[in-house]
């Protein structure tokens, strides 16, 4: 991403000691610091001074003896309203306060599917927490920024901001954010337009030392009267002044005039300058930014290097934006005067010498500009179709979608690459219905072409949702993506791939699914994508776990954990996307403590990070199997409950699918038969239940159902076929559990010798990767008479389940004495689900005390939060 | 779309005299210059994006703006 920074951007204009100091306001701004404000607002029209301002008092602050803040300087044009471009200039300007700042932000920036701005402002935040050194971060030219989600994201930052860092920012007009919650709080310094009028005294001081006119004070006063001690106003006077013979005409016509400030004194200004000079300052005007080249072929001048020289020793409103002379801009608001009178017809010929000179250059962006500007579709078709590519890895989906909507409709439905990239954009951006139209028209007008990437990307994105809606198109549309794309577009050739895995997952094809994932995890290596990475190996891990393969599963794992980490050995954010795999990796270990915290942490992240088509409710159900191998039953249901009804709102079918698997498993061991019908019979409608994977999964419990309904003989049947079938898949995890089941079932038929052959199978395949808690006994579970029978096979690992299924349980808690009889009343509203404003309402106390209350009785009653309150109250009987 | 929504007259006034140069600017407005030294720049406005486009462009030239108006009479012809 740094090679793709314009440095000019980052480039704090130069405070010349010639220019007037302002004492006052810097005082001003250095009080406020001092105040420890969060944020320094600079708010006026153009031409005030808010920059010059900003620069002196860095000038300033960077001349001090001790105490010199860090610095950096963030100059915002319009592309800046892209989300990820602003964040990413953004992060580039903290970097430059600290190196190490923003890895992990810059990790999730771009990454697909993250709908939360937030996320990225988090890690962020947090790295800036560390700054040791008092900083200040400028932005410069505020007001360009229109887009809403900046603004809220910019409120959110402050209000999250870290200690050690100040904000500043100059701006034509003042941003929506809460400024005047920030004034009550005495946490903004602000400097506005009637602030930065020149006094008469700084106006003196301008004209006479400054600027070397010598005027008396009387003349000062009418100019000061005439501009209002408007910065822009002064200087074109002092500049029109400058070479004038006969000051007192002028003053006189100037004071009597009522044409507006600038019109008058650039006229007078540009009169003065020689006319190859006036030619070149028009005709460069249209450019926001320049160098000598560039000047020289817009205006065909063979000099323009001496002319910017001239320029910038005249005062001319030229702008450095470099240390080396070599990139320039007018002051924006000189620029706008000049190029106000021009001609359409002159104009559109100098910007079209500009954009051939910048796409020489292969400076892209800036010839789209131009190209748009004067409406050249062909033109500026041609580049977005080139630039497309890169944009849409980088994640920059609101400057290609923007450059889109500018161009005609007919033209990006003329070229179907462009309809394509605009399918993309819109789906990527979540405007799924309008992505659809231009979908269809991208797929008829690829039709009649033999290959094409585009169309390639194209199945890619709908492989993609066809995925996550295990919808049975998938193999499909991911295969013929693969067939048409490119070996070089990696990034859409790892979406299909991913799709593709899945759907191999979930028809069990398990050594397909794996290879295909591998191969995805090597592209986001090659990629340097950690998002894609982490994702495949994710995959990986559960595909092992589903092979029996354990052990494999867990080195992976904690591999990345252990690379993924910035350089202060911080995780990165990205990581938590194989928390889930984790935590079920050591729930299936016996590990239950360490499970537990993977999988808090990975729902935390997933809530704080993706949007709701990540969420798997892995480890949600780890939760869940942990509570009720810990005997909390109501626990384990009411957060099964609690998860399936979030995937439901979210149409996540595929969660509510897995939460019900463990619904009927818990069911089926509690004996509650009815209820492990009704599952049964609600899984068999869903369309997800005609999968392989599921098949089998639906199978087993099928068998389990059998079993504790009296007829062991159907079960055994489901079972020998099941197994035959698992063995055959490689689908070893499950193999176990199915083996499990049968010896029990035969146990229960008097079968001994069969039973230990069957468990015999199971344990020779678990022992070795430390599969554990299957072998937990417990009610519903009778393993134990098993257990000690084949202790032989695997004598340590037997040793281990035993020891583990000893471990005392926590002596069962009475009712608690210490509950008071209002703290009875909120326990029987919590169990009512109610909220806290609810319980207060019908309490009639304020919310500050339901939650004194709330917090009270979760630390009597031993407990974490409210679903095991619940659970605790039901056990306790308090209904 | 914009067949429908027809456009309303606007008259928005500045302080001083502002040159003709800015007629290209101010693409489909008239500018007049007022005695007492103040502009009006009146016109169709096809809608409220349009019209704070205007806007935007009077403060970037950090012109005082004095009114603007919506001229419920004067409605342009589609």
């Amino acid at each position: 991403m740094n090679n793709r920074f314009l440095e000019t951007k980052f480039h704090k204009p130069h405070w010349r000691s010639g220019d007037v100091a302002r004492p006052p306001l810097i005082q001003r701004l250095n009080d406020g610091l001092a105040s420890r404000h969060k944020l320094t607002l600079i708010s006026a029209p153009a031409g005030y001074g808010k920059t010059t301002l900003m620069a002196e008092w860095l000038h300033k602050l960077s001349a001090q003896p001790t105490a010199v803040p860090h610095i950096a300087w963030l100059s915002l044009d319009e592309a800046d309203n892209d989300p990820t471009r602003f964040w990413g200039y953004w992060l580039g300007a903290c970097q430059r306060l600290d190196a190490a700042i923003g890895q992990s932000a810059q990790s999730i920036l771009g990454m697909p599917q993250i709908q939360r701005l937030t996320a990225v402002l988090d890690e962020l935040i947090n790295d800036l927490t560390l700054l040791e050194q008092p900083c200040i971060l400028v932005l410069d030219d505020y007001h360009v920024i229109t887009n809403p989600a900046l603004h809220d994201a910019l409120d959110y930052f402050i209000d999250h901001q870290p200690p050690k860092l100040h904000l500043a920012l100059t701006t034509r007009t003042d941003p929506p954010i809460s400024l005047a919650r920030l004034r009550v709080r005495g946490l903004l310094t602000e400097i506005r337009a009637h602030n930065l009028r020149f006094t008469l005294e700084e106006a003196v001081q301008f004209f006479n030392q400054s600027m070397h006119l010598e005027l008396d004070l009387d003349t000062v006063t009418t100019l000061e009267t005439r501009t209002e001690g408007w910065a822009a106003g002064l200087q074109l006077a002092a500049l029109a002044l400058q070479n004038l013979p006969d000051r007192q005409d002028f003053l006189a016509e100037f004071s009597g005039s009522h044409r507006y400030v600038i019109d008058y004194l650039l006229d007078e200004v540009l009169k003065q300058q020689p006319p190859d000079i006036r030619e070149f300052l028009c005709q460069t005007a249209v450019l926001p930014r320049f160098n000598a080249d560039l000047c020289q072929v817009v205006t065909e001048s063979p000099n323009a290097a001496t002319i910017l020289s001239q320029l910038e020793r005249a005062n001319l409103f030229l702008i450095p934006l470099d240390d080396r002379r070599g990139w320039y801009r007018y002051h924006h608001l000189f620029a706008d005067v000049l190029r106000a009178g021009m001609s359409p017809e002159a104009e559109h010929d100098l910007r079209q010498k500009a954009a051939r000179w910048f796409t020489d250059q292969e400076l892209l962006a800036e010839a789209i500009t131009h190209y748009l500007a004067i409406a050249d579709t062909a033109q500026a078709s041609v580049l977005i179709g080139r630039l497309a590519a890169d944009l849409l890895k980088n994640g920059e989906l609101q400057t290609l979608l923007g450059w889109l909507e500018a161009l005609p409709e007919t033209a990006v439905n003329a070229t179907p690459d462009l309809t394509a990239y605009k399918a993309l954009c819109l789906l990527l951006t979540g405007q799924i219905g309008r992505a659809e139209q231009y979908a269809q028209r991208a797929r008829l007008l690829f039709e009649q072409q033999a290959e094409n990437a585009n169309l390639g990307r194209l199945l890619a994105m709908q492989a993609w949702f066809a995925m996550t809606g295990v919808e049975a198109q998938c193999r499909a549309l991911a295969e013929a993506a693969l067939a048409q794309l490119e070996e070089t577009d990696r990034f859409f050739r790892a979406i299909a791939l991913i799709a593709l895995g899945s759907d191999y997952a979930w028809n069990a094809s398990l050594p397909d699914s794996s290879r295909v994932f591998q191969e995805t995890y090597e592209l986001g290596r090659q990629m340097n994508h950690p998002f894609i990475t982490l994702g495949a190996l994710a995959n990986l891990a559960f595909n092992l776990l589903d092979m029996g393969q354990l052990r494999q599963a867990e080195t992976l794992c904690r591999a990345a954990l252990a690379e993924f980490v910035d350089h202060r050995g911080h995780p990165l954010p990205v990581l938590g996307i194989i928390y889930s795999p984790l935590a079920a990796i050591c729930y299936e270990q016996g590990r239950f403590d360490e499970a537990q915290t993977f999988a808090h942490k990975g729902i935390a992240l997933s809530q704080r990070l993706f949007s709701s088509e990540i969420l798997g409710g892995d480890s949600e159900i780890v939760l869940a199997r942990i509570a009720f191998q810990q005997g909390s039953v109501a626990e384990a249901l009411a957060l099964l409950a609690e998860t399936a009804q979030a995937a439901r709102q979210r149409d996540v079918m595929m969660v509510v699918y897995k939460t019900a698997v463990v619904q009927a498993e818990i069911h089926l061991l509690l004996g509650n038969l009815p209820e492990a019908r009704w599952r049964l019979d609600e899984l068999e409608t869903q369309a997800q239940a005609r999968l392989p994977k599921t098949q089998q999964i639906f199978a087993h419990l099928h068998a389990r159902y059998w079993a504790a309904s009296g007829q062991p003989e159907k079960a055994l049947q489901i079972l020998d076929e099941l197994i035959a079938v698992e063995q055959a898949d490689g689908s070893l995890r499950r193999l176990m559990g199915a083996a499990v089941t049968q010896a029990l079932v035969q146990q229960a038929q008097g079968n001994q010798a069969q039973a230990k052959q069957s468990f015999t199978l199971a344990l020779r395949l678990a022992a070795p990767e430390g599969y554990l808690t299957l072998f937990l006994p417990h009610e519903g579970w009778p393993t134990r008479p098993l257990l000690q029978v084949s202790r032989a096979l695997a004598p340590d690992f037997v040793a281990r389940i035993l020891a583990q299924s000893l471990r005392p349980e926590e002596p069962a808690a009475l009712m608690p004495d210490a509950l008071t009889e209002q703290e009875i009343n909120v326990l029987r509203l919590i169990v009512d689900g109610r909220s806290n404003q609810d319980i207060a309402d019908e309490l009639v106390i304020s919310v500050g005390t339901a939650k004194w209350h709330v917090h009270n009785i979760l630390q009597k009653l031993a407990v974490k939060n409210r679903a095991q309150a619940i659970a605790k109250a039901h056990e306790l009987g308090l209904n | 779309m914009d067949t429908h929504t027809p456009s309303q007259w606007y008259e928005i006034r500045v302080q001083g005299h502002l040159d003709n140069r800015w007629l290209n600017r101010f693409a489909g407005l008239t500018i007049a210059r007022t005695p007492d030294g103040e502009t009006i720049i009146a016109g169709p406005v096809m809608d409220q994006a349009a019209l704070y486009g205007i806007l935007n462009h009077i403060r970037d030239l950090g012109l005082d703006l004095i009114s603007v108006q919506r001229q419920h009479g004067k409605l342009a012809k589609g």
